[in-house]
């Protein structure tokens, strides 16, 4: 979850394959509900241009996990600020936002080189502290940015945990692993 | 201004459904609708707790012990809490007549693997404190390792200070509270310890503090930390939940959401709960288990009864049967 073209279906989708997993589900509605290569949905869902697709895509993540768990990863659309001209978009994101009262685990995804917090990450962070599921804030593109830069977000959230990491080159994906996993292990 | 200028943006909504429309209208932008869900949020919190506030002190301690009562098993641990009520009430009654008053060690240690109620009964032995007038808020402040351990000398007692701060009048529970003797002596986690230990001195009588954690690990915790073992009074037993317990707890759970179990199915989950605890699995006797297998069946049915394509009648829409849960498979 976070603001658009920060990186979260590559993150998703990298990280899915981090854990082994190969295939994907594409969702469009409640029937329509595809599986993909995690190659070829990397191809057809990433790129440099914001929003890509708006179809929700999940990621199950079963039997490769410690005790037998199972782990559904999904991908958020890219919140705009301000008012969206299209209506679809602005659909997706209402249903993205409805999905963060429902998560046991928020990853807010942002830009580690972005010179300032904006408002849409600001208004996230604090609605964070009244949900019912943790959050974990990940600055992706750290391979892009300075450590200053990240250091920066880390103060700024200070009240969550912070991970820096590079959805493109992998770093820091061992530590979102074992943060994920000792969350589960937490709940049990 | 002239007619016909920009919609004003709504403000004030009343819920969550209200800014998720106006977002999707197009009449408020995504910043904004986040903020709106925030502050709802907030409001809510506040509304529970005036509406706590207002009803009386006795209808709210029937409440309680009604929602102790109704809870699966435990039998031990509603009976101490019995007996802290009949003692506390004594204690009131001595003083009265001019009697010796014991000053309480409420703080306690709970013992138990995760999803055995550790919780739950903490936040119940708030509201029963505070409607024995014993603690002023009954509130639940939560905490573990991360959230009272700092970074550098010093921090680690302010954050802890905090933390005891905000439980008072109310309860201070540390969850696997024996990783805060995880590192050594050189550890901040000591002095963690040696703040909380501080604290119940310094804040008699005005928080209480539950330390729990699997039971190994807190007798041995106990032990090796002279300054709590003398402060903790009462040492309560979280056993694991029985395989026929959780079939109770499932049964309660689905009642509340207007599901059933189907015949058999009952039958087939008790013989589940029990082969998970014959085999020593990290679930066995795990409420919390309960509750994700059952709104995982929730799901497979409704995925099941799509699937069919037929009319659905309300006794199949309520029915979960066992194919629905049966978590061998995937």
């Amino acid at each position: 979850m976070g603001r658009p073209n920060v990186g979260k279906t590559l993150l998703l989708l990298n990280f899915a394959a981090y854990l082994g997993v190969s295939e994907v589900y594409r969702r469009r509605d409640l029937h329509d509900e595809t599986v993909m290569s995690v190659d070829a949905a990397r191809s057809e869902l990433v790129s440099r241009v914001a929003l890509k697709h708006l179809d929700g895509l999940t990621v199950r993540v079963n039997g490769k996990l410690p005790r037998g768990r199972a782990l559904t990863l999904t991908d958020g659309v890219g919140l705009f600020e301000g008012v969206h001209p299209e209506v679809k978009v602005r659909h997706a994101m209402a249903e993205t936002l409805e999905r963060l009262f429902v998560a046991e685990m928020i990853v807010h995804v942002m830009d580690s080189r972005m010179a300032s917090v904006a408002p849409m990450d600001e208004q996230l962070a604090a609605l964070g502290g009244t949900l019912p599921g943790a959050w974990l804030v990940v600055a992706n593109k750290a391979d892009l940015a300075s450590d200053a830069a990240s250091r920066n977000l880390r103060g700024h959230f200070a009240n969550y945990p912070v991970l820096t990491l590079s959805a493109v080159t992998r770093r820091g994906f061992r530590r979102l692993k074992d943060h994920l996993f000792e969350h589960m292990e937490r709940l049990g | 201004m002239a007619e016909g200028s920009a919609p004003v943006e709504p403000t004030h909504p009343r819920t969550r459904q209200d800014v998720l429309y106006w977002l999707e209208g197009g009449r408020i932008g995504g910043e904004t609708a986040v903020r709106h869900l925030r502050q709802l949020g907030a409001n809510q919190a506040e509304e529970d707790r005036e509406r706590s506030a207002a009803t009386g002190a006795a209808l709210r301690r029937d409440g309680v012990f009604q929602e102790l009562d109704a809870l699966i098993g435990l039998t031990t641990v509603k009976m101490v809490i019995r007996e802290i009520e009949a003692l506390v009430e004594i204690q009131r009654r001595r003083q009265q007549v001019g009697l010796k008053v014991e000053t309480q060690m409420l703080h306690m240690v709970f013992k138990g693997p995760p999803g055995t109620g550790k919780t739950t009964v903490a936040r119940l032995l708030g509201g029963i404190f505070r409607s024995l007038e014993v603690l002023t808020k009954g509130h639940l402040i939560e905490v573990e390792r991360a959230d009272l351990v700092g970074e550098y000398i010093g921090h680690t007692a302010q954050r802890t200070r905090d933390a005891i701060r905000k439980a008072l009048g109310g309860i201070l529970f540390v969850d696997e509270a024996y990783a805060l003797a995880r590192g050594g002596p050189k550890d901040f986690g000591k002095e963690a310890i040696d703040t909380l230990v501080k604290a119940m001195e310094d804040y008699k009588g005005q928080f209480v503090l539950i330390l729990a954690g699997y039971p190994k690990e807190m007798d041995l915790f106990v032990e090796t930390n002279p300054g709590l073992r003398s402060r903790f009074g009462m040492i309560l037993d979280f056993p694991p939940y029985t395989a026929q317990e959780l079939v109770t707890i499932c049964r309660h759970m689905l009642r509340e959401r207007q599901y059933v179990l189907a015949p058999g199915a009952e039958g087939e989950l008790e013989h589940y709960f029990n082969r998970i605890a014959d085999s020593a699995h990290p679930y066995a006797g795990n409420a919390r288990m309960v509750r994700n297998l059952m709104e995982r069946a929730i799901r497979r049915q409704a995925l099941r009864l799509v699937k069919r394509r037929v009319a659905t009648s309300r006794e199949t829409l309520m029915e979960l049967s066992w194919v629905d849960f049966d978590p061998g498979a995937k």
